[in-house]
């Protein structure tokens, strides 16, 4: 019996070791499933454009005044462009204790739009979350009482804040960006509206991740805008009439950044310069003809700093995502413009996520990404830094002498603007919200800064 | 005097036998109290992870004794931006906003991103494929809300629990500690 079972062993075996190779065939050797990995499967390529609002608006009155209070803060980073204020207005080298005086406070929608002051009245524009729709506010410097406020339609849901632009006013005239692309123009004082643009219907441009944030350049009677859209690369509009005085063409299909228009004369001649997308350019600004381009500094997650005039003939560029930052020089022959790069550092040396370095004095000052307030000489060179001292990604300007710095949460820190080191002091909680990062306007001793949903007026003037 | 036992009825046997299981029963339940109470677990504290910047490659994903690591990618719903450019899904240089594998951090193609309305979009990780790479975390850390963190995951499936983890020794951050067995996760609540 035993031995006749015996004699099958070998052939349980062998079939044994058939299964076991069948099953390792249909079973064991099989990778696990996979998909592939192609465009548009999250189901996001079709979106619906929004309805076209009637940017004519509601125009209400309010109760407050201007102040007769000298001084002007018209634009992105000031008169000049460059966040240095220029007030012959001595400033408070101290604080008490508790910190500057406020003067008055307002509640604003979530966003990081900063103000514009000319003739004591200061301009934001806002977004009302409730009532859905952007709405230009014109205060009183002296209290922050509404004097009127310019309302139009538009549907803007909360993406790390909603409104984030600055305007840009002239005696006569005030120019928004919103954050859908839509460009107003209305009267300063009266808050009459003039004009109005949309820069998506009327020159392809697409609103980029987490809104505008370009802030209109008025640069004469005309203002320009960057639309990077399919009809224009930029485009500068006649102040008056609201009637288009050049297009420039857009041959790469750059894209609107974050970024914000500067003015810079070079070699005798008026231009602009734009980081676009895929590069940044300097138009001419008498015709919109490009003169220089160059693909050389592109930062795709968000670029937002604005480029920094150095001197006569050298742009320094500066971005976040681990962009760093990289010095650009001008030279001309003849009627040919060449940009190069003159160094090109990593963002562990100089970089910025939100805010525009500041050229002062010969040097660059501008908090890098892990926090810290640097000032770096023009040939790339770290002169100091904070140290332990970090702000965040909040706002800074200079004004005699001293560098304003406000940190993600309010706290405002006052040290010397020098080249020879760090020197802080004084510092301040001022605001008690979170994400400060608008940009602050000082005008006559009076610096406005604001957190996601308050504007605060401080006075910093020495007394 | 007799030294002849006595026969155990069968009344007392079953008596005997009960009591005896009431001990037993008592001192295991007390005894896997106490143990819940002492067991520890390794965990990874997402604000001490580093995601091993500086160095070619997340040790999480390679130090683990489980291939695939037992350390997981999880999400935050409630910190994350929802953002139609999300740098945890994305390259820093992406060709374009799409869900093409070119444009992705992730090397297995373990986030899911779903469009929910303009302009937010979902983003969900698929354990099964997540290698514990940190790729992602990286690109939310440093430029999103730090919604995406890494979480060794305690199950049959995951870690082993053998009290000798390999990562928390090649940990540069020293991230990884000891956190009680009934609360074995580190889950963040607020931004970075």
């Amino acid at each position: 019996m035993s031995s006749r079972l015996l004699q099958f062993v070998p052939l349980f075996v062998v079939l044994a070791a058939l299964l076991a190779l069948g099953h390792w065939f249909a079973y064991g050797g099989r990778l696990p499933a996979f998909a592939a990995r192609v465009p548009n499967q999250d189901r996001g390529a079709n979106i619906a454009a929004a309805p076209a609002p009637k940017l004519t608006g509601v125009l209400t009155a309010g109760p407050g005044t201007p102040a007769a209070l000298p001084g002007a803060w018209p634009a992105f980073r000031g008169a000049n462009h460059d966040n240095v204020n220029t007030d012959p207005v001595p400033l408070a080298r101290e604080w008490p204790s508790a910190g500057p005086t406020p003067l008055w406070g307002i509640d604003l929608g979530e966003g990081y739009a900063g103000a514009v002051v000319r003739q004591g009245r200061v301009y934001v524009l806002d977004y009302d979350q409730p009532g859905q729709q952007d709405v230009l506010r014109c205060l009183s410097l002296a209290d922050g009482k509404e004097i009127w406020h310019r309302a139009y339609k538009v549907k803007v849901k909360r993406n790390h804040g909603m409104s984030r632009t600055t305007a840009a006013v002239t005696e006569k005239y005030i120019v928004t960006l919103g954050p859908m692309c839509h460009v107003v123009c209305a009267d300063a004082i009266s808050g009459d509206f003039k004009w109005g643009i949309d820069l998506v219907r009327d020159y392809g441009a697409t609103v980029p991740p987490w809104y505008a944030g370009q802030c209109p350049l008025i640069d004469g009677d005309r203002v320009i805008l960057a639309p990077g859209g399919s009809k224009a690369l930029l485009v500068a509009v006649d102040l008056a009439t609201g009637k288009v005085a050049w297009t420039t063409p857009n041959p790469h299909a750059w894209t609107m950044t974050h970024s914000s228009l500067i003015p810079m004369d070079f070699h005798g001649r008026r231009t602009y310069v734009y980081c676009a997308s895929g590069g940044v350019t300097g138009v001419d600004a008498a015709t919109g003809r490009i003169l220089w381009e160059t693909p050389d500094w592109r930062v795709d997650i968000a670029n937002v700093p604005t480029p920094v005039l150095c001197g006569d003939d050298r742009i320094f560029l500066s971005g976040g995502y681990n962009a760093g930052c990289m010095m650009v020089k001008l030279t001309a022959v003849g009627e040919k413009i060449t940009p190069q790069a003159v160094f090109r550092l990593p963002a562990a040396q100089f970089g910025s996520d939100q805010q525009t370095p500041i050229f002062y004095k010969g040097d660059l000052y501008g908090v890098i990404p892990d926090g810290r307030l640097v000032c770096m000489d023009l040939t790339g060179k770290q002169l100091w830094s904070s140290g332990a001292a970090r702000f965040g990604i909040g706002p800074y300007l200079i004004a005699d002498g001293l560098i304003y710095l406000c940190n993600d949460t309010g706290t405002l820190t006052l040290a010397d603007a020098v080249p020879d080191g760090y020197h802080p002091r004084a510092e301040a909680k001022v605001l008690t919200g979170h994400d400060a990062w608008g940009p602050m306007a000082l005008v006559n001793g009076r610096l406005l800064l604001r957190d996601l949903t308050r504007m605060v007026c401080l006075d910093v003037a020495r007394h | 005097m007799t030294d002849e036992k006595q026969p155990v009825s069968r009344r007392e046997f079953l008596g005997m036998g009960l009591r005896g299981a009431g001990v037993l029963v008592a001192g295991g339940a007390l005894g896997v109290l106490a143990h819940a109470h002492a067991t520890t677990v390794w965990q990874i504290d997402p604000e001490k992870c580093t995601q091993c910047a500086g160095l070619p490659e997340a040790r999480c994903a390679t130090a683990c004794v489980k291939t695939p690591s037992a350390v997981k990618c999880v999400h935050a719903h409630a910190i994350c931006g929802y953002c139609k450019l999300c740098t945890g899904f994305f390259l820093p240089q992406p060709n374009d906003l799409n869900t093409g594998a070119e444009n992705q951090q992730c090397p297995t193609g373990a986030i899911k991103r779903t469009y929910i309305e303009d302009p937010y979009y979902e983003y969900v990780i698929d354990r099964n494929l997540c290698i514990g790479c940190a790729k992602c975390v990286k690109g939310c850390t440093d430029f999103g809300n730090g919604s995406l963190f890494l979480q060794i995951i305690h199950d049959r499936d995951h870690c082993t629990e053998c009290n000798a983890c390999a990562i928390a020794v090649a940990c540069p951050a020293q991230a990884i500690v000891r956190v009680p067995g009934t609360a074995p996760y580190l889950i963040k609540t607020s931004f970075k």
